[in-house]
């Protein structure tokens, strides 16, 4: 399996904020890298309240993961602040990647880059679907 | 040689959509990798070399979904061994076929100098047992 490489956007195009809970923490006593996972679902979910969607209803649709890749750069810890922001990418005619920018605003640095593969999907036929007109026209 | 465990799919590891969530897989695969460095006696040596394990990289291919009362058996071997890194190529199977693939890249960390150490020959040898020959 080839090691991905995630680059950083530009521009993100949503932004959401999470406190580091104590059950976030791990025998390090900082942030579980299992976490950071959990930490873009989150964010993921906020950006798609932003637009009154869902991952299950999804301009009509609903969303798989295809593939997640995370790189860690620092530590979070107890209480710490992490931004995470989000940016669209790689739109096809039935996926896309959403990017993530996890920053702790607690020590001002980045704390890990994500990339999940968001594949549309009908759950009744369980079936791979075109992507949304509606999600298109926004960022396609 | 290829480390696995079995692992009964429980209700509280499946999120609203029925399935294993997504983020649950790397605390699967976590368990395997600690099961792993148990049954090879590599938890007591790092901890005695005063070494941590952080993770710095998690690739993960979602091929198939798990459900609740699966059987998951999560695989584990030793995958790329670089200067300052070692990876794990971890897989999930359900019924004999492969749900799930992941590569987790990680540092041994010192912490009396807080830093990731140089994977010197004696240290790949405690991990060469997990190597998938």
């Amino acid at each position: 399996m080839p090691r991905v490489k995630i680059e950083s956007p530009e521009s993100y195009v949503h932004e959401s904020l999470l406190t580091v809970r104590v059950t976030d923490l791990n025998y390090g006593n900082h942030l579980g890298n299992d976490r950071v996972l959990g930490y873009t679902q989150e964010a993921r979910i906020q950006f798609f309240k932003s637009h009154n969607m869902s991952e299950l209803d999804f301009w009509g649709t609903s969303l798989i993961q295809g593939d997640a890749a995370i790189s860690y750069r620092s530590e979070g810890f107890l209480n710490d602040q992490i931004k995470i922001e989000i940016a669209v990418n790689d739109v096809t005619n039935s996926s896309f990647d959403l990017v993530y920018r996890l920053t702790n605003e607690t020590t001002n640095q980045v704390l890990a880059l994500a990339k999940t593969r968001m594949v549309c999907f009908d759950y009744d036929t369980r079936k791979v679907t075109a992507i949304p007109q509606g999600f298109k026209s926004l960022f396609g | 040689m290829v480390h696995t465990i079995n692992k009964r799919v429980c209700g509280f590891h499946c999120d609203a959509y029925g399935h294993v969530n997504n983020a649950r897989y790397l605390e699967f695969f976590e368990e395997a990798r600690w099961s792993a460095l148990h049954d090879y006696d590599l938890v007591t040596k790092l901890h005695e070399l005063q070494l941590q394990f952080f993770v710095v990289n998690v690739n993960v291919d979602f091929k198939k979904p798990v459900v609740t009362d699966d059987i998951a058996t999560i695989s584990t071997s030793l995958g790329n061994l670089k200067r300052k890194t070692i990876s794990f190529f971890q897989t999930i199977e359900v019924s004999g076929q492969i749900t799930t693939k992941a590569e987790v890249t990680f540092v041994l960390f010192d912490t009396q100098n807080n830093r990731a150490v140089t994977i010197s020959d004696t240290l790949v040898s405690y991990f060469k047992p997990l190597e998938n020959a």
